[in-house]
């Protein structure tokens, strides 16, 4: 190992295919960003910050090092302040602080645990401290820091503000790449290197559920378009926390399959949102009745919404049984509410569905470039149907991701 | 496993080429069940078998082949030809054979599949497809209410059945819908995986409480849509897992058994008093679908050997003669225009063969004996009076027979109003003509099916299919005799033929109403067949059941979406709203100490000065 000591770097199955996933949807959002932002100011700075997220979401899948891990997280948190504010309104501006405060907040309390953590074991290489316990002390430092990040009650207050002033590939960007970015510290340190005792799991698997719970049900009241997608990305980041933390082999394939599925899904319903919006203006459901205007992106976003609500050929459907079948294999309650949490998921989609493609549009529409980009919202939701497809027909590909894990 | 595997995938292949090229898809829908038609006969042959892709994770493809599996999956390709067939020339959006083919390829998935994943792949993915299937419209009618209702309501009988097949794999073991020997429910885990899957299969049937998605569409999708979905896929489907839900996989309980019985009862008075009323065709046929699944639930629930086989052959009966009415249906609608039974009426001397298929059909739904329905509804009877598994028994019989006597009276309150009445002025009976090849001959293929399923009911459907079915003999049944029953009647039917030729009616002379010298509106004196029955709903009890009804009391989507609402409001206004404002308080807390550090930093030196003096006499304090 050449170079400073602390640039410890190691490659693994999932780390490679989250890889492709976030090149993907950064590739995506490049594209989306070509054409929309386009005649705002600050572009420059704009695509810089946008290829640092990605390049610091990509390093923190390979990292293995407690400080390496820390700086790509701070990163992270400092390129989403910075996109968050793009725009530079005043509620903008505001709406980056709280996302900025909350995160930054958060990760230092995480730092504290990071901390502890080289006390007990003097050293910040995680390949080295395999199979060490750790002091739940410091686990549950860490966790501040992996909720705020991972927006999962009760710290996911900035993600709606942050959703409402990002611009669209931004926001897809934030949903797919740095909203997995707390799972993916959760996985490799409470289920890949150290060994927790079991009130610990129950106790994340206790916020989670509460999480789908308070997410789907808040997104199911809400009016805002750009607050329901939130409130539903809170709510699904709930269902891979809640099955990396039952565990086993169901839990833990179901949590990277909802990772894929969701971070396929949510992208493409945020660029069909935000050509909605580009469109008609409308911030709010009611009235806009867009199902007419363009006939193909209903059932694009339908798609999308069917993988993200679970149902079969999906990749959706996989990830959600598994997590099902996790959970249950540790506690019954907790299933039966995530399995509430799911017909949340149909409910509000179908609000939204409604709220958006159906009714008389009351609203002016006007022709946007951005229209093109109902391609990418295709391609998307093809893709999470082949996703799907490969769950069940053997492929190299999925079983070498499962047998790291297996 | 080729076999199995083109049985599935050539359907869905057919329907997505037909997807790309929309021109051919009702070819191509047409010759895709025609095709499974013949793989699946095929599939006899391969008898017993059960056959595996692969057993490593995540999803063990693995299908088991018997009697039931097979003879279920012929008996859904041909239902499947026949509705293509009746269709093909109807004006229905060409997205409808799309879905067609890929639904039938889905439902043969699901029924031969022994893996309970990949049956609960199968069974969810149907759901997507219903609820596309459901969104193709009549002209002119917006379906997606309906449909959404449908894929709530299915939905969550999915869900919950997909709990309960998760609580069966990972705490009973049990991975498959045909394991080696059933298991007793005596565990608590157990009877909530039984009830979950119940509800799935119970959802999926037509059952109480998740009918009522079925009279809402019944107006806004296509006839063939109503014959292929409620009447023949959903009670195929539905009746398959609840028979392996309740011989294969459980050994159910006597509370079970009661549980299942109030359940279809239930739907058996919800379905036939809901259709008395309706005023329109499409919508009374909805709720009979409903009326019917009632009497399938009903026989499973008996759990003796008649009751169940009883069900199975009613299921195949209903499948027949309910696909044969709404086809008939159809048929009047597509040459009219028309749907309400008040607009229509004289159609019996303009189309014939329709009406002769309806007359049989519905007779046959009415268990007039001795076409089909008789023999099954008589069976089940026989069930509940034999297995008397619980002093309620006979309310379960008042049930079920009462049923039977009230579809006898809607089925003729369609009958008249459509074939029989006066026709009303608007409507040009000379312009109305008979419909093609197609349209008529599926349903007198199947009214014809009614009549054999009825007269030779020993000898043909009972021998032949139910029995080889089912493990244990099915006992001789009363003194029924079919056979000799339709000779007697036949006889009768002569004599009174014979009297109608020979006696006085023939020379009964028609002549004008007169009063007074007043022309009579022809329009007045008319009496269409929705008001048969119309003063039922004024009964004292009843009136306030039907008022409850209307306002939508007894539809458990209501409920369900009312639960799901304000569980989102506690979360959404109240848990949500305390959230935020424990973090203004924070940002409030905050902001008051930066306020008063700023406050304090005034830039005036005596101001530093006194702090550093206070500031002085305080460490001096502590260090003292």
């Amino acid at each position: 190992m050449s170079g400073p000591i602390w640039l410890s770097f190691e490659v693994d199955g999932l780390a490679l295919t989250l890889t492709c996933l976030f090149s993907l949807i950064t590739l995506f959002s490049l594209i989306y960003s070509l054409i929309s932002i386009r005649r705002f100011g600050f572009k420059t700075e704009y695509y810089v910050i946008l290829l640092l997220l990605a390049a610091s979401g990509i390093s923190f899948l390979y990292a293995r090092n407690l400080i390496l891990l820390y700086a790509l997280w701070e990163i992270n948190t400092f390129a989403i302040w910075r996109l968050v504010g793009f725009h530079r309104r005043d509620e903008d501006i505001e709406h980056a602080e709280r996302t900025f405060l909350i995160n930054f907040f958060a990760a230092v309390i995480m730092l504290v645990g990071l901390g502890l953590i080289y006390t007990q074991s003097g050293t910040f290489d995680l390949t080295r401290m395999k199979g060490l316990s750790l002091p739940p002390a410091s686990a549950y430092l860490i966790l501040v820091g992996i909720l705020a990040k991972s927006a999962t009650v009760p710290l996911h207050v900035w993600l709606p503000y942050a959703y409402e002033s990002a611009p669209i590939p931004v926001a897809a960007m934030l949903a797919s790449i740095s909203e997995n970015l707390g799972l993916i510290l959760f996985l490799r340190l409470f289920r890949q290197t150290f060994s927790l005792p079991e009130n610990f799991y129950l106790t994340v698997m206790v916020i989670a559920a509460g999480s789908i719970l308070i997410g789907g049900g808040t997104a199911l009241v809400t009016n805002r378009i750009r607050r329901i997608l939130a409130y539903s990305t809170i709510s699904q980041l709930g269902f891979i926390l809640i099955g990396f933390a039952a565990g086993g082999t169901y839990g833990i394939i179901g949590g990277l399959l909802y990772i894929i599925g969701h971070s396929l899904s949510k992208p493409g319903i945020f660029y069909a949102v935000g050509i909605v919006e580009e469109r008609t203006k409308a911030v709010e459901l009611g009235g806009i009745g867009f199902g007419p205007v363009m006939p193909t992106l209903g059932p694009g976003f339908a798609l999308l919404a069917g993988s993200v609500v679970g149902l079969p050929p999906f990749i959706g459907f996989f990830a959600k049984l598994y997590v099902i079948i996790g959970v249950l294999k540790v506690n019954l309650v907790l299933a039966a509410l995530t399995v509430g949490g799911a017909l949340f998921t149909l409910l509000y989609f179908l609000r939204l569905y409604n709220g958006i493609f159906k009714g008389k549009t009351t609203l002016e529409v006007s022709p946007s470039p951005v229209s093109g980009m109902i391609v990418l919202v295709l391609i998307l939701a093809v893709v999470t149907i082949l996703a799907g497809i490969a769950v069940i027909i053997p492929n190299p590909w999925i079983e070498g991701v499962m047998k790291s894990w297996l | 496993m080729a076999l199995i595997t083109d049985l599935i995938l050539t359907p869905i292949v057919f329907g997505l080429i037909g997807m790309v090229i929309k021109r051919i898809s009702r070819w191509l829908a047409l010759i895709s069940s025609a095709i499974s038609t013949y793989y699946s006969i095929q599939l006899l042959g391969l008898l017993p078998g059960s056959f595996t892709i692969r057993l490593t994770p995540p999803v063990p493809i693995i299908f088991q082949l018997d009697l039931l599996s097979v003879t279920l999956s012929i008996a859904t390709s041909v239902l499947t030809f026949l509705v293509v067939l009746y269709a093909i020339n109807q004006k229905i959006r060409d997205r409808f054979f799309v879905y067609i083919p890929i639904a039938l390829g889905i439902s043969l998935g699901a029924l031969l599949s022994s893996d309970l994943i990949l049956f609960l792949f199968f069974w969810g993915f149907l759901l997507a497809i219903v609820f596309g299937l459901l969104l193709v419209g009549k002209e002119g009618r917006d379906p997606s209410a309906a449909a959404q209702k449908a894929l709530f309501l299915l939905g969550a009988s999915d869900f919950a059945m997909l709990l309960g097949i998760v609580l069966l794999l990972t705490t009973i073991g049990i991975g498959s819908l045909t394991p080696p020997f059933p298991k007793p429910l005596t565990s608590p885990i157990a009877i909530a995986g039984f009830i979950l899957i119940l509800a799935g299969g119970v959802g999926k049937i037509g059952g109480f409480p998740f009918h009522t998605w079925i009279p809402k569409s019944a107006d806004v999708v296509p006839p063939a849509t109503m014959a292929f979905l409620p009447s023949v896929l959903d009670k195929i489907l539905g009746t398959y897992l609840l028979i392996r839900l309740l011989t294969r996989i459980f050994i159910p309980s006597p509370s079970i058994a009661l549980l299942i019985m109030i359940i279809g009862s239930i739907t058996i008075v919800i379905g036939v008093f809901m259709a008395l009323i309706q005023p329109n065709g499409m919508r009374t046929l909805a709720y009979s679908t409903i009326g019917q699944a009632g009497y399938i639930i009903v026989g499973l629930g008996t759990l003796h050997p008649i009751g169940i086989a009883g069900a199975l052959f009613h299921m195949f009966n209903n499948i027949i003669y309910k696909t044969g009415l709404f086809f008939t249906l159809g048929s009047v609608e597509a040459a009219t225009g028309r749907s309400n039974l008040e607009d229509l009426g004289g159609l019996a001397k303009v189309m014939p063969i329709t009406f002769f298929s309806f007359l049989i059909s519905g007779l046959a739904l009415a268990g007039v004996p001795p076409l089909s329905g008789f023999c099954s509804k008589w069976m089940i009877y026989q069930a509940i009076i034999q297995s008397r598994s619980h002093w309620l028994w006979p309310a379960f019989l008042i049930a079920a027979m009462f049923g039977s006597v009230l579809t006898l009276a809607y089925i003729l309150k369609l009958l008249y109003a459509t074939f029989l009445s006066e026709p009303p002025k608007d409507l040009d009976l000379d312009r109305i003509q008979e419909a093609t090849v197609n349209g008529w001959f599926p349903p007198l293929l199947l009214a014809v099916g009614a009549i054999v399923f009825g007269v030779f009911a020993y000898s043909v459907p009972i021998a032949r299919i139910i029995q080889p079915i089912l493990p244990t003999r099915i006992e001789a049944l009363g003194f029924w005799q079919p056979v000799l029953a339709t000779i007697l009647l036949l006889i009768g039917l002569l004599i009174g033929l014979l009297i109608y030729l020979f006696g006085t009616a023939l020379r009964a002379k028609e002549s004008k109403i007169f009063i007074g010298g007043e022309e009579i509106d022809s329009e007045e004196g008319r009496i269409p067949g929705t008001h048969f029955y119309s003063s039922l709903p004024q009964i004292y009890m009843l009136e306030k059941i039907y008022t409850f009804g209307k306002g939508g009391a007894f539809d458990f989507y209501n409920y369900l979406v009312g639960i799901f609402t304000s569980l989102g409001i506690v979360a959404g206004k109240v848990i949500e709203f305390l959230i935020q404002k424990f973090y203004e308080v924070i940002a409030a807390i905050y902001r008051i100490a930066g306020g008063v550090g700023s406050e304090a930093h005034s830039g005036i030196l005596p101001n530093y000065l006194s702090w550093l003096l206070l500031g002085l006499f305080f460490l001096f304090l502590f260090l003292w």
